[in-house]
């Protein structure tokens, strides 16, 4: 059995944090079924095929990401994250990214389905350490 | 506060997750500047070696890579993709360390990415830490 519950995983530098989760986009309508949702502070379609996210937390280094987009049936559309705003502590300022849903480079909405997913992931520092 | 710090556990034994990301810097050949790379530490170097193709080196040897992936982020919108080329598996001793080739690729063609503070490329590897295998 490969399966070995209860083994965590290493990260090679100090202080990681995985914040992961995913939405089904709808089209030009805000998205639906937002998993793990309690770690942003909102989701937001902004524009044709573009979302931005904010973040809950404020983490001091964003370090490496990825985003997905799962198709009900294979297409030429995939997800890329755009601008990242690092949070500011001292003013505020919540932590947010641009992700958008392309067709080739351009903006493209991604009709409602059950398997139409965006998922995304991203590993911040926790602290100021290096 | 949401902020709970748990452990991220795994189905398998000994895997260590690397990321990384830096700042491509459009033609310029070479080795990426330490400051335009974070959590350094992990590579040796990540260089360019030709038009959109980089190496990383890893500073730590794992006997095995499990998975990976890489990302783009893009000041605008573009049609621009990672993909992962040969890796070269590390050994030891003497410490040979890994390296893996990364291509940003426009329609399958080699492309620069052009310097940005928003254009970005990340990475995550998930190696094995020893021989063990699950």
């Amino acid at each position: 059995m490969s399966l070995i519950l209860g083994q965590r995983l290493a990260t090679a530098g100090r202080d990681q944090i995985l914040v992961v989760g995913s939405f089904r986009p709808n089209g030009l309508n805000p998205p639906l079924d937002l998993y793990q949702g309690s770690e942003l502070f909102s989701l937001t379609r902004t524009a044709v095929g573009v979302f931005t996210l904010v973040f809950l937390e404020s983490y001091t280094t964003l370090i490496a990401k990825w985003v997905d987009l799962a198709l009900p049936a294979p297409a030429n559309t995939y997800a890329q994250c755009g601008a990242y705003t690092a949070p500011d502590p001292t003013s505020g300022v919540r932590g947010q990214i641009v992700i958008s849903t392309l067709a080739g480079a351009t903006p493209t909405d991604v009709a409602a389905s059950p398997n139409a997913r965006l998922s995304y992931g991203f590993v911040f520092r926790d602290t100021s350490l290096v | 506060m949401t902020q709970m710090l748990n452990p991220l556990a795994t189905a398998g034994t000994d895997l260590v997750l690397v990321v990384g990301s830096f700042l491509p810097n459009g033609s310029t050949a070479g080795a990426i500047a330490a400051a335009n790379i974070t959590n350094g530490r992990e590579f040796v170097s990540i260089s360019r070696t030709g038009v959109g193709t980089f190496l990383i080196t890893f500073t730590e040897y794992y006997p095995q890579l499990v998975s990976k992936w890489a990302e783009i982020q893009a000041n605008a919108p573009i049609d621009l993709k990672p993909q992962f080329g040969a890796y070269t598996a590390g050994s030891g001793p003497p410490m040979v360390n890994a390296k893996i080739v990364l291509s940003l690729l426009t329609a399958g063609a080699a492309a620069d990415m052009a310097a940005n503070a928003n254009n970005r490329v990340s990475f995550g590897f998930v190696f094995r830490k020893t021989s063990v295998q699950t």
